[in-house]
């Protein structure tokens, strides 16, 4: 037997942490109803200590989830409401000057990016340079102004939102500046019984009763446990050639794509899976993690041609087809010999 | 964890990496024989074509079979040595097993030693891939089927005797077979016979291959007729000898003076012939034949006539007998009808049609007969008819029949325009002219 990887967590740590897990899913259940996966993927993302892009029609609940999240980590949370004459200053932060005892000086007055949870909402609506100076914060986790460098606080997590409607006088983000969210992660509407449970036990202007489920320490504790997941190397081999295959001629299913994703891809999808495996109360990440977490990892990073999108393809089909295609292991079953029944 | 808890995880060890290796030798195994079977039969196909060849040529069908085994050990080797890149280690076999069972890599996990490993009383029983017979039994059957019926078809033994030597050009037969007749008869020296039997020879001496090529078939043929106009010239000269022997003999008296010498003119001509011809006569038979005296042929012994009649008879016999018989029946025929016209031996027959009724009383048709085709060139005429029919000149204009009377009143200017012109044309003139 191999000797033990000497970070990975014990069952007894990942029991705990699923323990607090299941806990903060249950809150936000309270907060969201009916968006389980969603919220999944939320706390994934948290856990990965990443950026999520929300997409969704407006009022299905993007902020609620943010202030949930904030309230049940004991988390400031910041809301910036993306326009387009809104300036890099307006997120940032400017220096103010001020009159000291001391005489005239500039101060710097935080802009609304210094919290720990900050929801950019319809970042698309805003021009490039403001979308990029928010982009720098998420990527490097602190802010230069005037020569002065800010640290953000951490934990630092961004929810961007954006509306897939209304196309007029938007920016969309390149490519470039998607890859830096680690999931993009689609809003649905609500099913009848969800929208019946929320009329029965929701109020508009009444905020839901939530208590703190932990604190912000016990989260930042919860993300490195989740980095000290055990990802087995053929786990790592399945991601490299899930990631490989999104390449143009690299699988069938990416035949008639333009660009494949990036290398970030693949640790996100690593981060993601290891993040799961916590959320499951396991040590190791497994095939079945990168499976659940390939759509939203990779559905905003590979980037189709004409021709896909004239055969009615977006990411997430893309995705669904690299599935099929990409093996979880790299050897085949030899043709004299069938799969067997494991139900039998 | 405690001792109890190690024991168990122990044994759920070794349960999990007696599983693997037992996955990853039917795997192993299976890629093995992917490779394999279509080698196997492969190598069937060659050894029932082998066998049969064997069986055909009576050779012992041993060294096939071992052959058959050395080829099946090398491609046993070469299906491995190809699918080695697919082999299954007992851990590639763990990670299907966890994959198949849905365990989310808890097995390699455990192999690592980062999780507990499952027990498996809880799994699925079945997690064997199983043989897919469908695919794996039809190779053996085709090759079992193919070395059998090789090996039980009925083959007949190719034959081992020499090929037949080709056939040689049959005038070199009929050519010695000519001279064999002769040579029976004892009237030609062997020496003369021996010249033309060399070019025979020399003829057959040749590559077998090179017995129909143009320059032998041409030099054949010149032999042929060189060997025929020595027989031919032979012949005349006997028989001018005879003649001359039946008139000294029909005229025992004397020949009259008108014919003596005709006669004695066609033996000297017969004695040159012999003594310059390309088949000389028994120089004993020629001596006879010079010293002979056609106006006093009783001075001569009668024994020597008589032995010297029967040697002019034998040679005429052969030559007749080497020539063949058309030279005689024709004579017997020009005897027996001496002609012409029907009935009364061979003539010519008429050659156009005409309209000849005196030939009604006996036939209303006749043909030339001509058994010999292979001399009819083209164009010869081969048959003549004479029917009812030829009488083509019928309708032709005769010329007035009486006087005053119009034998044809003539078609004038339309017949022109109707034997002349086409529809077309026709139909253009009488638009213009209506």
């Amino acid at each position: 037997m191999p000797d033990n990887p000497p970070d990975a967590p014990t069952p007894a740590e990942t029991n705990e942490a699923g323990e607090r897990l299941d806990a903060l899913r249950t809150a936000l259940n309270r907060v969201l109803f009916g968006q389980q996966a969603l919220i999944d993927n939320v706390v994934i993302g948290l856990l990965s200590r990443g950026h999520l892009l929300l997409e969704g029609l407006p009022g299905l609940g993007k902020t609620e989830l943010v202030k949930g999240l904030a309230r049940t980590l004991r988390l400031e949370a910041k809301r910036i409401q993306f326009t387009p004459d809104l300036l890099p200053a307006d997120v940032t932060g400017s220096p103010i000057l001020e009159e000291t005892p001391e005489g005239r000086r500039f101060v710097f007055h935080r802009g609304p990016v210094f919290a720990n949870l900050v929801l950019a909402d319809e970042i698309n609506r805003a021009s490039p340079k403001t979308q990029s100076s928010l982009l720098e914060a998420m990527q490097e986790g602190r802010v230069t102004v005037m020569g002065e460098t800010h640290s953000l606080p951490r934990p630092f997590f961004v929810l961007a939102t954006q509306n897939p409607i209304e196309l007029e006088g938007t920016y969309p983000l390149p490519e470039a500046q998607l890859d830096r969210f680690l999931f993009k992660l689609d809003i649905y509407r609500n099913e009848v019984p969800v929208l019946e449970a929320i009329v029965k036990q929701r109020e508009i202007g009444v905020e839901p009763d939530i208590q703190p489920v932990f604190e912000r320490d016990t989260l930042l504790e919860l993300t490195s446990l989740a980095r000290r997941v055990y990802l087995p190397d053929i786990v790592a081999n399945f991601i490299a050639r899930l990631v490989d295959a999104t390449h143009p001629g690299r699988s069938q299913a990416a035949e008639n794509l333009k660009y494949g994703a990036s290398p970030r891809a693949a640790l996100a999808l690593a981060a993601g899976a290891r993040a799961r495996a916590l959320l499951h109360r396991r040590t190791h990440a497994s095939f079945e993690d990168v499976q659940a977490i390939a759509q939203p990892v990779l559905g905003h990073r590979i980037l189709l041609d004409y021709r896909a999108k004239l055969d009615g393809k977006s990411g997430a089909s893309v995705v669904d087809d690299l599935l099929v295609d990409v093996p979880r292991q790299d050897k085949n079953l030899p043709a004299t010999l069938k799969t067997p029944d494991t139900h039998g | 964890m405690n001792p109890a808890n190690t024991s168990a995880q122990s044994r759920l060890r070794n349960t999990w990496h007696r599983h693997a290796q037992r996955l990853a030798r039917r795997m192993n195994l299976g890629f093995w024989l992917a490779g394999f079977l279509p080698l196997l039969f492969s190598a069937g196909l060659a050894q029932a074509f082998l066998l049969l060849w064997f069986r055909r040529n009576e050779i012992g069908s041993g060294f096939s079979w071992s052959l058959f085994a050395v080829i099946l050990v090398v491609a046993a080797g070469y299906a491995g040595y190809r699918q080695r890149g697919r082999r299954y280690s007992p851990r590639d076999a763990l990670v299907y097993l966890e994959s198949r069972l849905g365990l989310n890599n808890a097995l390699t996990a455990a192999d690592n030693g980062v999780a507990p490993w499952p027990d498996p009383a809880n799994l699925p029983p079945r997690t064997l891939p199983a043989w897919s017979w469908r695919r794996i039994a039809p190779w053996p059957a085709w090759t079992l089927a193919v070395l059998v019926l090789a090996a039980s078809l009925p083959v007949n033994p190719a034959p081992s005797t020499p090929p037949p030597p080709p056939v040689e050009p049959i005038a070199w037969g009929e050519i010695e077979s000519w001279f064999q007749t002769v040579e029976d008869a004892e009237i030609v020296e062997n020496a003369a016979l021996d010249a033309f039997r060399e070019q025979v020879d020399a003829l057959r001496r040749q590559p077998p291959g090179e017995r129909y090529s143009h320059s032998s078939l041409e030099a054949t043929d010149a032999l042929r007729q060189r060997s025929e106009r020595a027989l031919r010239e032979l012949r005349e000269n006997l028989e001018k000898t005879a003649r001359a022997l039946a008139a000294a003999d029909a005229f025992p008296d004397g020949i009259p003076s008108g014919w003596e010498a005709a006669l004695r003119e066609d033996l000297t001509g017969a004695i040159t012939g012999f003594e310059e011809g390309l088949l000389r006569i028994d120089a004993d038979l020629l001596d006879q034949i010079r010293e002979l005296d056609i106006q006093n042929l009783s001075a001569m012994p009668e024994d020597d006539l008589k032995n010297l009649r029967e040697c002019l008879d034998a040679g005429l016999a052969a030559c007749d007998a080497a020539l063949g018989d058309r030279d005689s029946e024709d004579n017997r025929l020009l005897a027996a009808f001496p002609g012409p016209g029907i009935g009364k031996g061979p003539a010519p027959a008429p050659l156009s049609f005409r309209d000849d009724r005196a030939l009604d009383a006996v036939s209303r048709r006749e043909s030339v007969p001509n058994d010999d085709l292979s001399r009819a060139a083209l164009g010869d005429r081969v048959g003549v008819g004479i029917g009812d029919e030829p009488d083509t000149d019928r309708p032709a204009y005769t010329g007035p029949v009486e006087p005053g009377n119009m034998a044809h009143p003539g078609g004038g200017g339309e017949a022109v325009s109707r034997e002349s012109f086409t529809p077309d044309e026709q139909a253009v003139l009488e638009r213009y002219f209506r």
